[in-house]
C-alpha cells in the first residue's frame, strides 16, 4: 500500500512532463465544472426566490361567507397545481397597507376599499397551466378579479430549465474528459512498463498487486488537479468577496458558494482518478 | 506432482505436442531433452499456465490446468516457478532487488525478507554482487540470479528452461549443482535442455521429445 504510493508518485515523477500537463488540464477541467456547479446552484436560488414571488392574486367578490372561502380554498387544493394556498383577509390587507402608506389618509376615504384575497403559488412544474388555471378561475362564480404574474417568470423559468440541461451536458462532457485523460495518461504509463509488468506476472503478482500503484497514481492525477481548482475557486472567493470588490458591484454578495466545494471536489478528483485508472488498466491477463 | 493425459498443443493447427501421457513424481528431477523445436519448452509453458493444452489433461499438484481460471494463475505461481531461457530479470535493477521481487509480490514486506535474500544470494555465490546493477554481469552470472530468483519462495516445483544454454561447461557444472541441492531439499525439477552432456552419466530420468512426441 505504502510501497504503492511511493511506486505512483516515482512513475508520475519519470512521466514529469505528461503527468503536468494532465495534471493542469484535468485542474482545468474541475475549474470549469465546478463555475457551472456554483453557477447552476445560484440559479436555483434566485429562481426560488422569484417563484415565490409567482402567486396568483384572486381577488374575490364582495360579501362572500366564511364558509364559501373555505370551500373556494378547497377546491383550489383539489387543483393540485398550487404548493401553497393564502388567505387574506380585506381587514389584513387594510393592516398591511396602513404599514406602507400613511393610516390618517386611508381613514379619510371612510371604508374599506380592498377585497378579501388568496394568494395561490403555483408548483414549478405546474407552471405551464399558469394561462388556462386563470382563465378557469377568472370564471368562478366567488371571483372578482384575477391578477397573475407576467410571462417575464415563466420565461425565467423555461431558462432555467434550458441553462440546467446544458449545464449538466457541459459537465458530463467535462467529466468525461478527465475520465478520458486519466484514461490515456495511466494507459501510456502501463504500456511503458509493460516489461515490468510482464516480469510481475511470471512472478505470480495478483491482478491487485499489478493494479494498486496505477490505481493510485490514476487517484493521485485526479487528486492533484482537483486540489489545483479548489484552491483556483477558493481565490476567486477571496477576490470576490473583499470589501473592493462588494462596493464596487454589491450584486456580489448575492453570490452563494457552497462550502461544500471545498471537500466534495477533491473527493469527486480522487474518485474519477481511480475509476479511469480501473478502466485504463483493463482485465489482467497471464501468459 | 505433474500429470499429462493426452495432451496435445497446436500452433496455429500445426501440432507441436501429440499426445503426451506421463507423470512426474514428488520430489524428482528430470530432464525433458530432443532436438531444436521438438517443443520442450512449449512443454514447460504447458506447466506453468502460460500456454492451454488444446486437448487432454494437465494437472500440477491440485491445479488442473486444461480449467484453469486466469485468476487463479497468480496462486499457481507460488508453488511453480519458472528459470526463462532469457531470464527475464529486471535489467535496470540491482541484484537485491530481483531476487527479492517475488518475495514481495507475496506481500512480505522489506524488512522481514533482507536476511533471507541475502542468503539466498551466497547459495548461488553472489553474495557479494549484491548491489550491483543486472546489466552489467556476465551470462553465467545471469542464470545463477535467475536461479536465486526462482528459489527464493521455496517452491513445490521449478521449471528451467535450457539452464545452461551457453555457458562454459565449468559454470554450467555450477547450475546444474544448484538444481540438485535444490531437488535434495524435496524441490521437483524439471530440466529441458538439448545438451545430453547434462545428463550423461547420472541416474535421472530423460523424457526425449522429437516433433512432439516421446520416444520409446
Ligand atoms: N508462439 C508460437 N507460435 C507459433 N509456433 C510456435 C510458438 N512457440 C513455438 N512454436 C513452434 O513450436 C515448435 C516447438 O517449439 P519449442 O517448444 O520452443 O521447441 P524447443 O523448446 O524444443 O526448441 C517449434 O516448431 C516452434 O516453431
Ligand atoms: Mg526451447
Amino acid at each position: 500500500m505504502n510501497s504503492a504510493l511511493v511506486y505512483a508518485i516515482k512513475s508520475l515523477w519519470s512521466n514529469k512532463w505528461s503527468t503536468l500537463i494532465a495534471m493542469l488540464s484535468i485542474g482545468v477541467c474541475f475549474f470549469i465544472i465546478t463555475l457551472i456547479g456554483i453557477g447552476l446552484y445560484n440559479l436555483n436560488i434566485f429562481t426560488k426566490k422569484i417563484s415565490n414571488k409567482a402567486a396568483l392574486v384572486i381577488y374575490l367578490k364582495n360579501g362572500i361567507s366564511q364558509a364559501e372561502i373555505e370551500q373556494f380554498k378547497e377546491s383550489l387544493e383539489k387543483k393540485e397545481v398550487f404548493s401553497k394556498i393564502r388567505f387574506i383577509s380585506k381587514e389584513d390587507a387594510l393592516k398591511e397597507m396602513k404599514e406602507l402608506i400613511e393610516p390618517s389618509l386611508i381613514e379619510l376615504i371612510g371604508f374599506n376599499p380592498l377585497s378579501d384575497t388568496v394568494e395561490a403559488f403555483i408548483k414549478d412544474d405546474k407552471f405551464n397551466k399558469l394561462e388556462e388555471i386563470s382563465k378557469e378561475l377568472k370564471n368562478h362564480k366567488y371571483v372578482e378579479d384575477i391578477y397573475y404574474p407576467s410571462n417575464i417568470i415563466y420565461a425565467l423559468k423555461i431558462l432555467k430549465i434550458t441553462i440546467w440541461n446544458l449545464g449538466i451536458l457541459i459537465l458530463s462532457l467535462l467529466g468525461l474528459s478527465i475520465l478520458f485523460i486519466i484514461y490515456a495518461t495511466v494507459k501510456n504509463h502501463y504500456w511503458k512498463k509493460g516489461e515490468e509488468i510482464e516480469i510481475l506476472k511470471l512472478l505470480g503478482a495478483t491482478p491487485s498487486y499489478i493494479r494498486y500503484p496505477f490505481l493510485t497514481e490514476g487517484g493521485l492525477l485526479g487528486l492533484a488537479g482537483s486540489i489545483l481548482a479548489t484552491a483556483s475557486i477558493f481565490l476567486i472567493y477571496f477576490v470576490l468577496y473583499s470589501k473592493e470588490t462588494v462596493s464596487y458591484i454589491p450584486a456580489i454578495s448575492n453570490l452563494v458558494l457552497p462550502v461544500e466545494v471545498f471537500y466534495l471536489l477533491p473527493s469527486a478528483g480522487l474518485l474519477l482518478g481511480v475509476i479511469s485508472a480501473f478502466l485504463a488498466l483493463g482485465k489482467i491477463r497471464y501468459q | 506432482m505433474i500429470t499429462f493425459l493426452g495432451v496435445y498443443k497446436y500452433y496455429d493447427s500445426v501440432p507441436v505436442l501429440q499426445s503426451l501421457s506421463f507423470k512426474i513424481e514428488k520430489g524428482e528431477l528430470i530432464f525433458i531433452t530432443g532436438p531444436s523445436g521438438a517443443g520442450k519448452t512449449t512443454l514447460l509453458k504447458l506447466i506453468f499456465g502460460s500456454e492451454r493444452p488444446d486437448e487432454g489433461e494437465i494437472k500440477v499438484g491440485d491445479f488442473e490446468l486444461s480449467r484453469i481460471r486466469q485468476s487463479e494463475i497468480p496462486h499457481l505461481r507460488r508453488i511453480v516457478t519458472f528459470v526463462f531461457q532469457d531470464f527475464k530479470l529486471r535489467q535496470d535493477l540491482t541484484v537485491y532487488d530481483n531476487v527479492a521481487l517475488p518475495l514481495l509480490v507475496m506481500g512480505q514486506k522489506e524488512r522481514d525478507i533482507k536476511q533471507k535474500v541475502y542468503d539466498t544470494l551466497k547459495n548461488v555465490n553472489l553474495r557479494h554482487k549484491a548491489d550491483t546493477l543486472v546489466r552489467t554481469l556476465s551470462g553465467g552470472e545471469q542464470q545463477r540470479i535467475a536461479i536465486a530468483r526462482a528459489v527464493i519462495t521455496n517452491p513445490r516445483v521449478i521449471l528451467a528452461d535450457e539452464p545452461t544454454g551457453n555457458l562454459d561447461p565449468d559454470t554450467s557444472r555450477d547450475v546444474m549443482n544448484l538444481f540438485k541441492s535444490v531437488n535434495a531439499l524435496g524441490c521437483t525439477v524439471v530440466i529441458a535442455t538439448h545438451n545430453p552432456e547434462l545428463f550423461k552419466n547420472t541416474a535421472y530420468r530423460v523424457l526425449h521429445l522429437k516433433e512432439g512426441k516421446f520416444l520409446k
